[in-house]
């Protein structure tokens, strides 16, 4: 937190003073290590640079993962936690899966319930942090589990098998990649203005950086922490829909590997943005999955990847920490 | 109003598992047999176990949620070093070791680091379960009834089983040692505020990695009793446990309305916890339905502990 207050004086110094005064070494070296990563994966990795690799293998599921750790991005700015996102998408994908073939709905509708779906358990989340005070690691691993006994609920009624296969028109938009990368650049540019260019984002930030001070200067700050939980819930119906429709099919406990990348993500982009950022997301959304997908080609076998993201979570909050002993911070 | 809510925070976990204990014993069939009593203490005893090992590590205000991880990954070593018709001794005492290692590295990162030990310990979590899916291919790893003598572990003495001793003695040990040590009230001094242990001379660093080396070393005792109980190691042994026993430490916390994470407290929300488990069997609930009544259990215990203050919980990175 101190490091944001820095960084904000440090940037009204140098706007001031009208030259860079401040350079932010995570950045300039992040984009060095992404640059090099590329270039090895691009002469060692046959057809990595392909369009069909690019596109499919790289930035759909990037995409993907990208949305739901946006959401995870607002609720780390607001300073909770959320552990249910996996959850919460698989049960929006499923349950909008399930009423559109129980009730024959469009699309447009299917997405509607899976929003609601979404932003119900992010308000019930986000109620029982602000407002009843309960620690949100509590609470959302709760919703966890609550949200994993609904699909089984939800399977036990309306699904016959063992999953539900979506109409045809549906799995077909979602293995197109203009969907799929659409509405993660859409997600991206209403939070961007929202957290980066409004008074809303700016008292989202106060209340993470101090809750004491944030109170006293008469922000509503039980309302924004609420806030970041329900638009995280969003996020998470929206990555729900994203993988039902890219799987084809609805079933109990999908989108659980997406769990590691809700924490992977933001606080890799914290590591190099500085700063808790949907930039900074979608930054590494790309980066690591870029690492995943050369590793593929490389040769190396799926069950590696938790492994790897493991690793990188464990490496990056290393590094995060070495950053802080070095600053010299409490 | 504030004699109620402090009656509300004392004697909450009481009321709730005298509650469920009276409606349990008039709709579940067979639920107040001895037989199925006992069952429910071996129910409660792995619970418990793995629950204190948390328990004294949040007692030094850290927290480690490591032993999703740690668990079937020590539990297939066990089972594969038994397999391989290692003595009991060796193999406990390797799995052990593995625990202390593993709770070494977390607790350099956090101490040494400063690292959120919430973060961390996920981070740990979810590599842990990489290694083993890799070491054992994802498959469940089960032993045969020669190379493992469940007897030795399960048999009674009396009308109790040996692991319902066990657990017993373990509890009046770390209960002694939370509450009534020197070792304990420093333990508990570092985790309420780090900064005035150090300034009244007492090194922070050393007792949280000691409340550490405790937790890791009981998981390992956890994570042994969990493949004994199964005959093998399953790959679901650590994410069935992730969820009781985080509710049992947080439910014991609420204990006597005392606000700290104890030792009897833990022991009280095992029995709540094994107690809903086996009731809900009885009554042929669906099985998924339990870790949902515990998530219940869990915020409304929290909820009614929490009634005066609320303050909002952040967690900084």
């Amino acid at each position: 937190m101190e490091t944001s207050n820095m960084k904000i004086t440090n940037q009204a110094k140098s706007t001031l003073a009208g030259k860079k005064a401040h350079i932010n070494y995570g950045l300039i070296s992040g984009f060095i290590v992404f640059a090099l990563v590329f270039t090895i994966f691009t002469i060692k990795a046959p057809s990595f640079l392909s369009k069909t690799n690019l596109v499919r293998n790289l930035a759909m599921p990037a995409s993907i993962s990208a949305v739901i750790a946006m959401g995870m991005t607002i609720v780390m700015t607001g300073g909770g936690i959320d552990l249910s996102i996996a959850n919460i998408a698989g049960l929006a994908g499923l349950a909008a899966a399930a009423s559109s073939a129980q009730f024959d709905l469009p699309f447009p509708l299917m997405l509607l319930t899976a929003l609601i779906i979404g932003g119900l358990i992010g308000a019930i989340n986000g109620g029982l942090v602000a407002y009843a005070g309960i620690s949100p690691f509590v609470v959302t691993l709760s919703v966890v589990f609550l949200a994993h006994g609904l699909q089984y609920l939800i399977s036990l009624v309306s699904v016959s098998g063992t999953y539900l296969m979506l109409p045809r028109n549906v799995s077909n938009l979602g293995v197109n990649p203009l969907f799929q990368i659409g509405i993660c650049l859409a997600v991206f540019l209403i939070l961007y203005i929202f957290l980066d260019h409004s008074m809303y984002g700016r008292f989202i930030k106060a209340v993470g950086m101090n809750l004491n001070a944030s109170n006293f200067s008469g922000i509503p700050y039980r309302f924004y922490t609420w806030l970041t939980y329900v638009i995280c819930g969003f996020c998470c119906a929206l990555t729900g829909i994203m993988l039902t429709a890219n799987e084809g099919l609805a079933r109990v406990g999908s989108g659980e590997s997406y769990q590691i990348d809700g924490f992977l993500l933001p606080i890799l982009g914290k590591t190099i943005f500085g700063r808790f950022s949907v930039q900074g997301t979608i930054f590494s959304a790309l980066f690591i999955y870029m690492i995943i997908n050369g590793m593929f080609i490389l040769g190396v076998t799926p069950e590696y990847v938790k492994i790897i993201k493991g690793g990188l979570l464990l490496g990056i909050i290393l590094v995060s920490g070495i950053q802080k002993v070095v600053r010299g911070e409490n | 109003m504030k004699v109620n809510s402090q009656v509300l925070q004392k004697y909450a976990v009481f009321g709730m598992l005298i509650l469920l204990f009276i409606i349990f014993s008039i709709f579940a069939k067979s639920f107040l047999l001895l037989d199925n009593l006992m069952n429910l203490l071996v129910q409660s005893t792995i619970l418990g176990i793995v629950g204190f090992g948390l328990a004294y590590i949040m007692i030094a205000g850290e927290i480690d949620l490591s032993y999703a991880g740690s668990i079937p990954l020590e539990g297939a070593v066990f089972a594969a070093l038994l397999s391989r018709n290692t003595s009991y001794g060796f193999s406990i005492i390797c799995v052990i070791g593995i625990g202390l290692l593993i709770s070494l590295v977390v607790s350099q990162l956090v101490t040494q680091f400063k690292l959120v030990s919430y973060i961390t310990t996920i981070a740990m979590m979810f590599l842990l379960q990489g290694i083993w899916y890799v070491l054992t291919g994802g498959k469940n790893v089960f032993l045969a009834e020669e190379q493992l003598n469940r007897e030795w572990i399960f048999g009674n003495v009396g009308p109790f089983p040996r692991i319902v001793i066990f657990y017993i003695i373990l509890f009046v040990i770390l209960f002694i040692i939370s509450e009534y040590s020197a070792f304990g009230l420093r333990l508990r001094a570092v985790g309420t505020d780090p900064e005035s242990t150090r300034a009244s001379g007492l090194n922070p660093k050393v007792y949280k990695t000691c409340a550490f080396l405790i937790g890791g070393a009981i998981f390992a005792i956890g994570s042994i009793l969990t493949t004994a109980r199964m005959s093998g190691a399953l790959a679901t042994s650590g994410s069935n446990l992730l969820m009781p026993v985080m509710t049992v430490a947080f439910v014991g916390q609420t204990f006597l309305g005392m606000g700290r994470p104890n030792i009897p407290g833990v022991f009280l929300a095992s029995l709540l916890l094994a107690m809903i488990d086996n009731a809900f069997v009885l009554m042929q609930l669906p099985i998924w339905s339990v870790p949902m009544a515990n998530g219940v259990i869990l915020i409304s215990a929290i909820y009614l502990a929490n009634f005066g203050k609320k303050e909002i919980i952040q967690i900084k990175f």
